[in-house]
């Protein structure tokens, strides 16, 4: 029943991001530019296919990746506050643009948000290169260190180290550049263009369809590591997996979105609270819907009609994630006490 | 009763960082046979968890050898071994939107396929152990609703599902209340006899073991393990070597400890049955060793007809009637502090 109304929200919504924006277009255009014909207009063509569906789709897919990761994040590390970004791996994007925009702002004297494509092309390539260098530091340390919650802290480290090193770029960079990076942190899903959808829509749906395979291990990880090890749990291999797994989806969703707040840590919690289930077979399906169906409504939101242009995308995700965050720890707390 | 672990010299302790062994106890022989409760006890700090731990596999030994069923503990592969042996440990478990039932079937993990989905055996075998563990009714109870002793036996049948031979136990009744445990014992001592199971249990509750536990394990620092049945273990001293430190004393007679007070004097106590018990160990605690024999005054004559009082004589022959141990304690306390 839950399952079907996710399933038809999405599609709602899916349709919704689609049909709707700063440019009017009749419902029947639009469906016949889907269904593969032509517009009345041939602007109103391009606006469907090479902006309104590579957004889409874009943010169904971050959405989706993004949950997930918070999902085996909060399982992995027993702790209802993880999230995607909490192993530092943002962070590690964030430097990577960071170091892209501002040294060659600062160096070289010239700005890359003037290169149009390649320009992106290179903002994404700078992310990607930041967060899996953090990503292979993460795998180190967790081969290293036996505990979790350790491990957790390096994480959570590793992002501060790398916060404090964009501040002091930020601080001896000219304004433009500066600005340029902000704006990439606020996040977008419009950036994504058919060229580059290929590659992202086939590194998310290889990690989704890695995260259905983890449903077991995480179910076990519950109980927690000790349990888990008895009833035969290869612990260092699966947390090796999950690290991966939310890492690679992670790293790849902020090179090409940008950092995005708050949806892989809220969406599990409210999965758990539509579902109240605890069981990865039900949670790990709902969670990827949830998030796709999330990212959709605060992309359709961003684009609300009022904001002359879109709203960036991490404006309207921390509106919505934060009240939900909140009353989880409200809930918590009535629980335990 | 045929063994199914069964140890040889065995070294536990951990590896510190270089690779260098810390070895914590030694020279461990022991065994354990099918059907057999054996209850591990000791002081804290004389490497109870770390025996319990080597184990159950969670860290490997240091020198000697593990057998169970006949095979090395190291060689067993994980698989395997999560088939062999199954753990119920101190930590709480705390998970929001979990019910009894999906604890306890996270017990048939080691039979399951792929993605562990629960066969329609496996699922009656979690509806039996839930009710073995007298939780009747409680599959769709949420764990977070249910008290520290409910939880514990939710974890005994996530062992009982495991259908492992072995269920090892680490201080499963730490912060359990009295009642809690004596259940929990008792029913731990009811499925080893009922299932056939061989169970090892860590615990701090030394009466409980002392009548319910067909084996007790003894471990001290620096003193090579002992084990047996209690009441050899009694006559032969073993509790009084063991546990025995200053000011307290662990008396062979009744089997409980005692807290030595430095004893004053010796007060004639005339009396029987269940009063002259209480009377005693009353006096014991406020350092008086009562004797039935002619002691120095003052002079305690519980009354042996209906009306309850206790009549003392002092040494200069007046008597005092009182009617409860706590006048009589005053009252001779007072003779003392004069």
């Amino acid at each position: 029943m839950a399952y079907l109304l996710i399933l038809l929200l999405l599609v709602l919504l899916f349709l919704i991001n689609i049909g709707y924006g700063s440019v009017d277009i009749p419902l029947n255009e639009i469906f016949s530019v889907l269904m593969g014909g032509e517009a009345s207009k041939s602007a109103w063509t391009s606006i469907v296919i090479n902006t309104r569906l590579p957004q889409t789709i874009t943010a169904l897919l971050a959405g989706a990746g993004l949950a997930i990761g918070g999902l085996q994040m909060q399982t992995l590390f027993r702790n209802p506050l993880a999230g995607p970004s909490i192993l530092g791996i943002s962070s590690g994007a964030g430097l990577g643009v960071a170091l892209l925009l501002l040294v060659a702002g600062n160096i070289f004297g010239f700005s890359i948000s003037g290169f149009g494509a390649l320009g992106h092309m290179a903002v994404v390539v700078a992310a990607f290169s930041g967060a899996f260098l953090v990503l292979l530091l993460i795998v180190f340390f967790s081969r290293l260190l036996n505990d979790n919650s350790m491990l957790l802290i390096v994480g959570i480290m590793i992002g501060y180290a790398a916060a404090s090193v964009i501040g002091v770029m930020k601080y001896y960079s000219p304004k433009e550049d500066v600005h340029a990076y902000v704006i990439w942190g606020l996040g977008s899903f419009s950036s994504v263009s058919w060229g580059q959808l290929g590659v992202f829509a086939t590194v998310i749906i290889l990690g989704l369809i890695f995260s259905c395979l983890l449903i077991k291990p995480l179910n076990i990880l519950v109980l927690g590591e000790n349990y888990a090890y008895n009833l035969g749990l290869n612990i260092k291999r699966t947390r090796l997996f999950l690290l991966l797994c939310t890492g690679v989806l992670t790293a790849v969703i902020t090179a090409f979105c940008g950092p995005i707040a708050f949806l892989g840590l809220a969406v599990p919690h409210l999965t758990k609270g539509l579902f109240r289930t605890s069981d990865q077979k039900i949670l790990v399906p709902t969670v990827i819907l949830t998030g796709a169906v999330m990212a959709l409504f605060c992309n359709f939101i961003a684009r609300m009609p009022g904001f002359d242009t879109a709203l960036p995308i991490n404006v309207v995700t921390g509106i919505i994630g934060a009240p939900i965050v909140i009353s989880v720890v409200l809930k918590r707390r009535r629980i335990s006490a | 009763m045929s063994l199914l672990l069964e140890t040889n010299n065995l070294s536990v302790g951990y590896f510190e960082k270089k690779g260098q062994p810390k070895c914590i106890h030694q020279n461990i022989n022991v065994s354990l046979a099918h059907g057999e409760f054996a209850c591990l006890l000791g002081p804290n700090g004389a490497g109870k968890s770390t025996l319990i731990k080597t184990l159950s596999g969670f860290i490997p030994l240091i020198d000697g050898e593990v057998i169970i069923n006949g095979q090395q503990l190291g060689e067993i592969r994980r698989e395997e071994r999560s088939k062999t042996i199954s753990v119920v440990l101190t930590e709480k478990l705390q998970t929001p939107n979990m019910t009894v039932f999906d604890v306890v079937s996270l017990g048939r993990v080691p039979y399951t396929g792929f993605f562990g989905r629960l066969t329609q055996n496996d699922e009656t075998l979690v509806e039996k152990a839930i009710v073995d563990v007298g939780l009747k009714g409680f599959s769709n109870r949420q764990i977070l609703q249910m008290s520290d002793g409910e939880r514990q036996k939710v974890m005994i049948a996530k062992a009982l599902v495991q259908d492992t031979p072995l269920i090892i136990l680490d201080e499963p009744t730490a912060f359990l209340d009295l009642p809690s445990r004596v259940e929990i014992i008792q029913l731990l001592r009811k499925l080893a006899k009922e299932q056939h199971k061989a169970i090892l249990l860590s615990t701090h509750d030394l009466d409980l073991a002392l009548q319910l536990a067909d084996k007790v394990w003894l471990l001290s620092q620096g003193k090579n393990l002992m084990y047996g049945v209690p009441e050899d273990l009694v006559l032969s001293d073993g509790f009084r070597q063991f546990f025995e430190k200053d000011g307290v004393l662990f008396d062979n007679e009744s089997g409980s400890f005692k807290v030595s007070a430095d004893e004053l004097k010796s007060i004639k106590v005339v009396g029987t049955g269940l009063e002259y018990k209480w009377v005693s160990r009353a006096l014991a605690r406020k350092g008086f060793k009562t004797t039935d024999e002619k002691g120095d005054y003052p002079a305690v004559e519980i009354s042996t007809d209906e009306k309850q009082h206790y009549r003392v004589t002092l040494a200069d022959g007046s008597q005092t009637y009182l009617r409860t141990i706590e006048d009589l304690l005053e009252h001779i306390c007072k003779q003392y502090d004069e």
